[in-house]
């Protein structure tokens, strides 16, 4: 009998082990329909400077899957947190060529390219492998929504901007395919695993 | 057994007692206004936040300052440049600041020693 169980408990295993493999992440946002045809929701345009005054767009980043997030440098309420999770992920994908880092400002008056050269100095990370990215605010307001991050101007905010601490998984198309709580540091392991899960799903495409 | 259970219940709830964590407001303040910072290990991130453990403040009653008024272009721990500024905290009394600095130290410095709520009081009075 309970050899049985034993087989029986083992080829659960396997069927469970087996199934998580081709695990795929789920596709975030409504569907639209565009000329007769429905598409899966995609972020916004990206038209921002890196910390080296550098042009970057979508289609820069889509060559990588790119994990983001929103901040501003004088932020006195969550955003180390957020920064520290965010550099966590930097620290296990620094050596994967396909995955970038990328934090976005919402106070691009104050965090300048030059600026966030400084930010990211101190940070002590690579300059190549994660960028601060600023550019119109409105525009980066909007961009957040896409990402399903909330960010808004907020006079009563900390810091005058009223902002979630989201971490966002985006795949090369553009879309949004894990959410993480940058403020809990439990959440990481998840979206460590979902980085990997996605990376996954393109080397067996190849 | 039954009695092994009440001797053990009972033994747990007096040492408990005779141990009590000896700075909880100052780690509630320490929660509420500098671990988001300075994070829960005291670490704080990289070159961009100080770490406290191993900082020139420990030990030192000047700490004080740098709550009540924050620091700007912070040099710390040498030549080590931050950009981010530490805001202050003028809004705490000098108990909050005692119980604040005590804990800091007593978590984090080899050398603990407690200060008084009038040595506290006197640095606060010092301050630039």
């Amino acid at each position: 009998m309970s050899r049985l169980l034993f087989l029986l408990f083992s080829f659960t295993f396997v069927l469970v082990s087996c199934s998580e493999k081709h695990e795929e992440l789920p596709i975030y946002g409504f569907k639209k329909v565009v000329d007769g045809k429905e598409v899966e929701h995609t972020i916004g345009e990206i038209h921002h400077y890196n910390q080296d005054s550098v042009l970057i767009t979508n289609k820069d980043l889509y060559k990588y899957v790119h994990v983001a997030d929103f901040f501003f440098m004088s932020c006195p309420s969550i955003c180390p947190r957020v920064t520290k999770e965010m550099h966590r992920i930097y620290e296990a994908f620094k050596d994967n060529p396909n995955v970038k880092i990328v934090s976005f400002t919402i106070d691009p008056k104050r965090d300048t390219p030059k600026a966030l050269k400084l930010y990211a100095d101190n940070l002590q990370v690579d300059h190549d492998k994660w960028y601060f990215l600023s550019g119109d605010k409105d525009k980066t307001f909007e961009l957040a929504n896409s990402y399903f991050v909330a960010a808004l101007e907020d006079e009563e905010s900390p810091g005058g901007f009223d902002h979630s601490g989201k971490i966002v998984l985006i795949d090369k198309e553009g879309h949004v395919r894990a959410v993480s709580e940058g403020t809990d540091p439990e959440s990481t392991p998840q979206m460590i695993k979902d980085i990997n899960t996605l990376l996954s799903s393109y080397e067996s495409n190849q | 057994m039954r009695y092994f259970f009440v001797i053990f219940i009972f033994s747990t709830v007096v040492s408990c007692k005779l141990n009590p964590y000896p700075y909880v407001q100052g780690r509630n303040l320490y929660v509420a206004h500098c671990q988001n910072c300075h994070m829960e290990d005291g670490k704080g991130l990289n070159k961009l936040i100080p770490s406290l453990p191993g900082s020139q403040w420990m030990g030192n009653a000047d700490m004080v300052c740098i709550i009540k008024n924050g620091m700007m272009d912070t040099l710390w721990n040498g030549n080590d440049f931050m950009v981010k500024e530490m805001p202050s905290f003028s809004g705490l009394s000098p108990t909050e600041v005692a119980n604040i600095v005590n804990f800091v130290n007593y978590e984090w410095n080899p050398d603990f020693k407690e200060f008084s709520i009038k040595e506290i009081q006197e640095s606060l009075n010092q301050c630039k």
